[in-house]
């Protein structure tokens, strides 16, 4: 199994293609991380009590305000009640001091771009060697094809992992170094319901953000396995697989007139909604879930009936 | 048949929809044997070599490779295997090093060593570190052989291997393959639609047609002559009744057979190099003109018939 997974490695690194994907996640995330850097240039972190105190103040009026809604007045004494929190223990928003971990946090939402590259490696690899013809040689070896198709999607499976750990990575350093290594232990805090205050590591908080959007990343990166076995064509798997995911949310929003519309995989990838309380009705954590597996197991199934069953005719 | 076959098929089919591909076959190779498998293209022979290294399963009937069943004991069965299935496709984007070590890993005990001697064996050495898209087919087909024998088969399977080769190519490929089933008792096979390659190449022969085996034969004969002393040729005359005349003579001292064209001025003839030699002499004494004289290529199903003796008067 070793020896297969070396080999599955080798032929993917050293081709040019997967160092261009690497190269292109890099950049995107400078690009981002500067962009952000750019925008938030004024805040020198001098004045943030100045801002802190102003808040406070026009909370305090929100709330005498006798117009004000139950809603707003709720927010405002939330937003109090941290405010307060802050200037007692000097922890300042890390939006009003240049600290690097805001930016590293939104990160996390670049996993998009990664998630369509690493479709490209998904979509390709088993069917790449049924275009190369390679395949015949790959599969008169004694390893049955069940262990090939294995050594194959362990191989797409830390490869596309490397690619959100270069991602992750990529944006600490570079934001690291754009802010200067300034307040990098500044950590965030929170406000559980019942209204205690609690600090909240940053670096803690984007590796859960990670977390939450390698759900779709890992079933994307699976389907697009799938496709690559079942149609035995690169073109095909990576247009169809890239196709879904991008019209994925198209589809959930469609879907969700019907009761049958949470049933759609995309529907249920985003647990974040569970976290917010924003589930939709009908909806909990453990349908949720329990979608994301079966979904999971049909997809693993399906590749592996596509790729021992078949005969190979090119 | 005996302890010493490597490879058996008994009552092979595969059917594709409704279509019957290979048909009820039977055939078995013995070790030390280079079995050729003969047929024009689309007779089957691709899918009998796909079937016999499990790339195709079996619609019916049973494939053993030393003993073990390639369908219910495929990784015992094909540890045996070493083949080369329709062209060498290779991996392009690496070198011909990094090609047979990919397969080296993944068979058990083949060492470094093993590799750079396999590499000299087919005389890629010099351009072994460069990548494949590079190597001309011939190359390609020298690695192809390469990846087949890095693990010492005991049945080696090479489709169409000549493809590509220069005469020089296949003549030391030839010698490789005879040196390999004498040294090594290995078993081979070797398909191909050219009658003539396979003739030099092999013990025996099985010629393939619409999926079905028409006949089997041994080919080498004891003074180790190639069998087709036969030869077909076409003589462009200016006179071919009178040639036909000539040939058709009663009392003739060549056995040959002879036939007119009625439309060109070619005479059809079939004998071996010295009895066409005669029959030119004897045409020129009796004053027919000859233009030329040109080889002609049967079909399969001719030359094999005449091979075999079967064939019609």
């Amino acid at each position: 199994m070793i020896s297969l997974l070396l080999n599955e490695h080798m032929k993917l690194f050293r081709r040019a293609r997967i160092w261009v994907l690497y190269a292109i996640i890099f950049s995107i995330v400078c690009f981002a991380s500067t962009a952000y850097f750019n925008s938030s240039r004024d805040l020198s972190g001098d004045d943030w009590r100045a801002t802190v105190n102003k808040q406070i103040d026009q909370d305090h009026r929100t709330i005498a305000n006798s117009k004000t809604t139950d809603q707003a007045k709720e927010n405002a004494q939330r937003r109090l009640a941290l405010n307060e929190y802050r200037l007692e223990h000097n922890i300042p928003s890390q939006s009003m001091v240049p600290s690097p971990w805001s930016t590293i946090k939104k990160s996390s939402s670049l996993t998009m771009i990664a998630t369509l590259l690493a479709i490209i490696i998904a979509a390709d690899i088993v069917a790449g060697e049924f275009v190369w013809g390679t395949i015949k040689l790959l599969l008169i070896r004694p390893h049955s094809r069940a262990k090939i198709l294995l050594s194959k999607y362990l191989t797409v499976l830390t490869t596309a992992l490397s690619m959100l750990l270069l991602q992750l990575l990529s944006s600490i350093v570079v934001n690291m170094l754009l802010y200067r290594f300034q307040y990098i232990t500044l950590p965030d805090l929170a406000m559980d319901t019942n209204g205690h205050i609690r600090e909240v590591n940053m670096l803690g908080a984007t590796l859960i953000d990670y977390g939450y959007q390698s759900i779709e990343f890992l079933l994307v990166v699976s389907l697009a396995f799938m496709l690559s076995s079942v149609f035995r064509s690169s073109t095909l798997a990576v247009g169809l697989a890239m196709f879904v995911t991008l019209a994925g949310q198209i589809i959930t929003a469609l879907l969700t007139r019907y009761p049958w519309g949470k049933y759609w995989l995309f529907a249920n990838t985003d647990l974040t909604i569970y976290r917010a309380g924003a589930a939709p009705e009908g909806m909990t954590m453990g349908f949720s879930l329990t979608v994301i597996v079966v979904y999971y197991a049909l997809f693993l199934a399906v590749s592996w009936a596509a790729f021992v069953r078949r005969d190979v005719a090119i | 048949m005996t302890a010493t076959a490597v490879l058996q098929l008994q009552e092979v089919s595969k059917k594709m929809g409704k279509r019957t591909i290979v048909d009820r076959l039977n055939l078995s190779v013995q070790r030390g044997e280079i079995f050729g498998l003969l047929g024009p293209n689309g007779a089957g022979k691709t899918t009998v070599i796909r079937m016999i290294t499990g790339l195709l399963s079996l619609s019916q009937g049973e494939i053993t490779i030393c003993g073990h069943s390639v369908s219910r004991q495929f990784e015992q069965a094909i540890r045996h295997v070493g083949a080369i299935v329709e062209n060498p496709e290779m991996y392009k984007f690496l070198s011909g090093y990094d090609n047979l070590r990919h397969y080296a890993r993944m068979m058990r005990g083949i060492s470094e060593r093993r590799i750079e001697d396999t590499v000299r064996l087919v005389g890629l050495e010099e351009r072994i570190f460069d990548k494949v898209k590079t190597y001309s087919l011939g190359m390609r087909q020298r690695l192809g052989v390469a990846q087949a024998v890095l693990h010492r088969p005991d049945l080696l399977i090479l489709d169409e291997p000549t493809n590509g080769l220069d005469p020089a190519g296949i003549r030391e490929l030839r010698d490789y393959l005879r040196k390999m089933a004498d040294d090594e008792g290995v078993a081979v096979i070797v398909s191909s639609h050219l009658l003539a390659e396979m003739e030099l190449m092999c013990d025996r022969v099985a010629i393939i047609d619409k999926g079905k085996l028409i006949g089997e034969r041994t080919v080498k004969s004891g003074s180790g002559e190639p069998v087709t002393e036969q030869r077909f040729v076409r003589f462009e005359v200016d006179r071919p009744a009178a040639a036909r005349q000539l040939f058709g003579q009663p009392g003739n001292a060549s056995a040959a057979s002879a036939a007119v064209d009625a439309d060109s001025h070619e005479v059809e003839f079939t004998g071996t190099k010295e009895q066409i030699a005669e029959a030119n002499a004897r045409l020129i004494a009796d004053g027919i003109k000859v233009y030329g004289i040109r080889p002609v290529n049967k079909t399969l199903e001719q030359t094999f018939l005449e091979m075999t003796g079967g064939g019609t008067k």
